[in-house]
């Protein structure tokens, strides 16, 4: 893979994640979803060059037409966005997209609002400006509960 | 026939029943490993909160919040995967947080209350003694104005007070407040709560990692930048053209008004909420900030008398002013001010004066005393051209005059030289004028002692020379009193410092004078613009060319200041005297500091006597008082040890019958009880009936050993037969290693015991029933355990009394990494025990271990680093779960002790260098200082 194996929301993009260039594991599809789109371009590219690819919304509307059009693993989502907002988005997410994993991304330091994020079904709850390999380990364990989650729902209902 | 076809059947059907239990054993291992993520994460914050409560460094309310806000959601995350694998069986775990984290968000979230009162009043209206609706200083400002010869017609304004008989002294030179009014913290609290702002001035902070020296210069023009474009709310605007235009009316009103220049100028004052200024300490005014907001045209600019001005450009142009004030509350020094303070930016108000002044010819501030010696009573005025600011922000030239306070001589004069920005000082041909002459310096300190006499306290003033050769008041404070002692002279300190010092180094730079006392030593760092700022190390020496007060959000770093050119009345010489930094300004007989002072080098800056000394001379250093650090007791702090209150401390013990899930009383007990309860959740599931034959083996080392594994998902290399394991079969990295440890120092059994040691043996076991191993949980009665997955070993082992917890988490992931040993138990009595585990942390901690001792509890950890060294610090684990077993045998044998304490720091030395060397040696392999896959 390259340094930028991002796809945009708008143009479509690769519909799977592919397999880690090193290890051949398989790869979540990350959907970033932040009103400012310095910030998930940013994150994009870095996701890119450790061989994640990683689409990018402007907000959580955005972010359910992309899910329902081309799906992905893990969402990576801002709580302050114009419109829906990130916690009705979560919401939507977990009622409308069972086994999508979602980790909320906050520039508050806003406990209340963590708490209900959590409570909502939100996979993780992190401060920005978030440390990049924290941020990464979380995206591989949640990709980790949703193959997992995805398996156990699959044996439920064969 | 028939036999032939159902074994494939049952195999197939076996095949699907191995498979979803290894599925169910995955994600309960995938859980479990986010309890032990978010448990450690807990504690790595909780000690990161413990570090800001001992307050060496200031910070924020920003600060605070994200502690708690991670605490919070890793608890929570605690919880809830706990919750998955044991489901509902211990609800109350979700009450017990709910209850605490409403406790904490009451301390950290609770938002100061909505302001009523009115939002515009005119000086000295009697409503501003309510609470907080204005600054004490611009309070007594309005009372000052009342008591001091008002200038005629003004009297109206204050037509409470009843000093408007003195009215009508037009044209005679004194000192007065001018007219104007005060926007109350009232209406600058709508203008923050207006469409969010406040708010999104905290995201910002937030966002950029909350305030921090080296985001303050992009992190403060990008919230200004936020409030100069703000709406100001209706009410506010309306409330503010209302005052300004009766003010305008009053001036107006005045003898011979026309023709004058007139300005309204704004000052806002910040401080924190609750100094109420009726208790006349002179701290009442402490934690208070001046901003120097811009001045405007007092009239609307219309084309002429006559016609009627734009009203709208008016107003826009008023509320800009005031915005611009406004936003003055976060430049790079009014936030690291705070900072420092440990004012919560929430419970500071703000509110603005506004004072109608003809454009002065000078301004500046006075003392009625010496901010640095107590002795000295002459009242010192400096002065600058234009308005006073100037003084304070030291960019400009200033004045010095000492007027003596019997007689009003003016006793010493020092004009600062007139200096050009392009050519330097300017040539001594031209004659440098006083900014003051004699008459008018005698006016400034006249006006400086009738506010001292009124208000009976050593004062610092704002002043301003008008046109018409009246002094206006602007502000007023208490002077803060001279912290220490100061010598009187240099020649007095010399002979102080000889009885200490032999011989003190010939200085770098001496004729300085002091502006904040006392001595301190740090390496040099030349500031020269503010880009230069980024890069100031903590501690270091701060050598700037010229005072301004920019400098000053360097104070919470620096050391010490050394300024090329200063007066002690600017506002850097102020901050630094409050923060008890040693501050020394030129000019200096050698010459510039910026060229003679070396960057890094090391200094001792002598406050007391203007000197600068090469290198770190310790004799001055010890007999200075130490700056202050206003952290402890400020509202800041009070709020995060408040909150600390419900998280921090850890109330359970898990051998008590008390360890249950309601007895819960902070977020560390929740954390602590959720991660026992996880790993005994693990444990139960493995050994179930159904799992055990699968998952429950005992260990076989040649031949079979008494420790038991249990497989939590992938800690074999695939599906073992038969009742034993292998230990090469077992593929948990962070086991082979502990166990490597375990069995790299044979055991030499029990050291030999004193008779008494012995004794106490026997009598512990008789008398504690603690020590009875029926009346333990289930989990350490019968056997030892290992868990094990990959990444992960958990070891439970008991000799006797005597109980080792070792748990371990290892892999790619640096930050996730941990080593815990935990040690309680032993036979002998207390005091031995309590010995023992002070004994085995002394150990652990030569390796880097941190160590809590409870009773006689020893919990060891160490966390954070990479694979390798994590692997290193577990085979230290393994040999102490081994080596400490009946040592509170021989606790009270010093010699043996001290012995035993040497041979166990060599083996283990041992241990790690011979990891070491079996991996220099096989060179083929990438380097790691224990190979987990060699063969054991």
């Amino acid at each position: 893979m390259t340094d930028t194996p991002t796809s945009d929301a708008h143009s479509g993009g690769a519909p799977s994640g592919g397999a880690h260039p090193d290890s051949g594991k398989p790869l979540p599809r990350v959907l970033l979803v932040d009103d400012e789109p310095e910030s998930t371009e940013m994150l994009a590219l870095r996701l890119g060059k450790r061989g994640f690819p990683a689409a990018r919304a402007a907000s959580g509307e955005e972010a359910l037409e992309h899910l329902a059009r081309e799906g992905a693993d893990v969402v990576v989502m801002d709580v302050k966005m114009p419109g829906m907002g990130g916690m009705r988005a979560l919401q939507r997410i977990r009622a409308e997209f069972p086994g999508v994993e979602v980790i909320m991304l906050s520039g508050h330091a806003d406990m209340e609002v963590a708490v209900e994020g959590m409570r909502l079904g939100a996979f993780g709850y992190l401060m920005k400006p978030t440390d990049f390999d924290e941020l990464l380990f979380k995206i591989e364990d949640a990709y980790t509960q949703c193959q997992l989650d995805r398996r156990a729902a699959a044996r439920k209902t064969p | 026939m028939g036999l032939f076809c159902w074994l494939p059947f049952r195999r197939k059907r076996r095949d699907e029943e191995r498979a979803a239990a290894e599925e169910a054993f995955a994600a309960r291992h995938h859980r479990f490993k986010l309890v032990l993520n978010a448990w450690a994460k807990l504690q790595e914050v909780m000690t990161e909160m413990e570090l800001a409560l001992c307050c060496v460094h200031p910070f924020g309310m920003q600060t605070v919040r994200s502690l708690c806000t991670r605490i919070t959601t890793q608890v929570f995350q605690c919880i809830r995967q706990l919750d998955e694998l044991a489901p509902g069986r211990y609800p109350e775990l979700f009450a017990r947080f709910d209850a605490i984290q409403a406790e904490v968000s009451a301390i950290v979230y609770g938002r100061p209350a909505t302001m009523d009162g009115p939002l515009a009043l005119p000086f000295g209206h009697p409503d501003l003694a309510q609470p907080d609706l204005a600054d004490p200083a611009l309070t007594r400002l309005g009372d000052l104005r009342a008591a001091l010869a008002p200038r005629g017609g003004d009297a109206a304004a204050s037509g409470a007070s009843g000093a408007s008989g003195v009215s009508g002294l037009t044209g005679i030179a004194g000192g007065a407040v001018p007219d104007g009014f005060i926007v109350t913290a009232a209406a600058c609290q709508r203008l923050f709560r207006h469409q969010g702002l406040q708010e999104e001035i905290g995201r910002r902070v937030q966002a950029s990692g909350g305030i921090r020296p080296d985001n303050l210069l992009d992190l403060s023009p990008s919230i200004v930048g936020l409030i100069q474009a703000a709406e100001v709310p209706d009410e506010v605007a309306d409330a503010l053209m209302d005052a300004l235009s009766a003010l305008r009316k009053r001036v107006a009103a005045r003898p011979g008004a026309r023709g004058r220049d007139m300005r309204l100028l704004l000052r806002g004052r910040v401080w924190p909420q609750g100094s109420t200024g009726t208790d006349a300490t002179p701290d009442d005014d402490a934690g208070g900030m001046t901003l120097w907001g811009p001045s405007i045209p007092l009239f609307e600019e219309g084309p002429g008398p006559d016609r009627q001005p734009d009203r709208q450009t008016d107003r826009q142009r008023v509320l800009g002013a005031l915005r611009a004030t406004l936003a003055l509350k976060y430049s790079p020094q009014a936030i690291a001010y705070r900072r420092n303070r440990g004012l919560r930016d929430a419970g500071t108000c703000v509110c603005v004066g506004c004072f109608a002044v003809e454009a002065p010819v000078a301004g500046g501030i006075a003392y009625t005393g010496n901010p640095l010696h107590a002795r000295d009573t002459s009242v010192h005025v400096y002065a600058a051209r234009g308005l006073s600011e100037a003084v304070e922000d030291g960019a400009h030239d200033v004045d010095a005059y000492h007027v003596c306070r019997a007689g009003g001589s003016v006793r010493l004069r020092s004009i600062a030289p007139g200096t050009d920005a392009a050519s330097g000082p300017v040539l001594p041909v031209l004659p440098v004028l006083p900014v003051l002459n004699d008459a008018e310096a005698r006016a400034v300190a006249e006006l400086a002692l009738a506010v001292e006499e009124r208000c009976g306290l050593p004062q610092e003033i704002d002043w301003l020379l008008e046109p018409d050769g009246s002094i206006s008041l602007l502000h007023a404070r208490p002077l803060p009193a001279p912290r220490a002692h100061l010598p009187e002279s240099y020649a007095e300190s010399e002979a102080e410092d000889a009885a200490q010092t032999e011989c003190p180094p010939p200085a770098l730079l001496d004729g300085g004078i002091t502006a904040g006392p006392g001595v301190v030593a740090g390496p040099v760092h030349i500031v020269r613009q503010r880009d230069d700022v980024r890069g100031f190390p903590d501690g270091a020496v701060l050598v700037v060319a010229r005072d301004l007060a920019d400098w000053g959000m360097l104070l919470d770093r620096a050391a010490a200041v050394v300024a090329e050119r200063g007066r002690i009345s600017s506002q850097l010489a102020a901050v630094a005297r409050e923060f008890g930094k040693p501050a020394v300004f030129g000019p200096f007989r050698q010459g510039s500091p910026l060229d003679l002072l070396e960057q890094g080098a090391m200094v001792t800056v002598h406050g007391d006597v203007g000197v600068v000394y090469p290198g770190r001379i310790e004799a001055f250093i010890e007999s200075a008082p130490h700056e202050c650090n206003f952290m402890p007791g400020s509202p800041v702090l009070q709020a995060l040890d408040a909150a600390a209150h419900h998280m921090l401390p850890l109330t359970l013990d898990p051998d008590s019958p008390d360890f249950k899930s309601a007895n819960c009383r902070t977020f560390h007990d929740l954390g602590r009880f959720c991660h026992e309860k996880a790993v005994a959740e693990m444990f139960r599931f493995g050994s179930q009936q159904r799992h055990a034959p699968q998952r429950v083996k005992q260990l076989q080392c040649d031949v079979p050993k008494q420790f038991w594994v249990v497989n939590l998902d992938d800690g074999f290399d695939g599906e073992v037969n038969g009742p034993l394991v292998p230990i090469a079969r077992v593929t948990s990295v962070p086991m082979r290693t502990l166990w490597r440890g375990m069995n790299a120092v044979p055991w030499q059994g029990p050291p030999p015991v004193d008779a008494k040691g012995f004794l106490s043996v026997m009598f512990e076991a008789t008398a504690n029933p603690h020590l009875d191993p029926a009346s333990q949980s289930a989990f350490f009665t019968e056997r030892n355990y290992f868990m094990v997955s990959r990444n992960y070993c958990s070891l439970h082992s008991r000799f006797g009394f005597h109980f080792v917890a070792v748990e371990s988490l290892v892999g790619d992931r640096t930050p996730e990494n941990y080593v815990v040993f935990q040690l309680r138990g032993g036979a002998a009595n207390i005091e031995r025990r309590v010995r023992r585990v002070e004994f085995v942390a002394g150990l652990l901690g030569e390796f880097g271990f941190a160590c809590t001792v409870r009773r006689d509890a020893l919990s060891a950890r160490i966390e954070n680093l990479p694979q390798a060294e994590a692997l290193r610090m577990l085979l230290v684990a393994g040999y102490m779960t081994i080596h400490t077993r009946q040592l509170d045998m021989i606790m009270n044998d010093g010699p043996q002790l001290a012995e035993r304490r040497t041979t166990m720091l060599a083996d283990c030395r041992r241990l790690l260098e011979e990891a070491d060397q079996a991996v220099a040696v096989d060179g083929a392999r990438p380097r790691r200082a224990v190979d987990p896959a060699a063969p054991i």
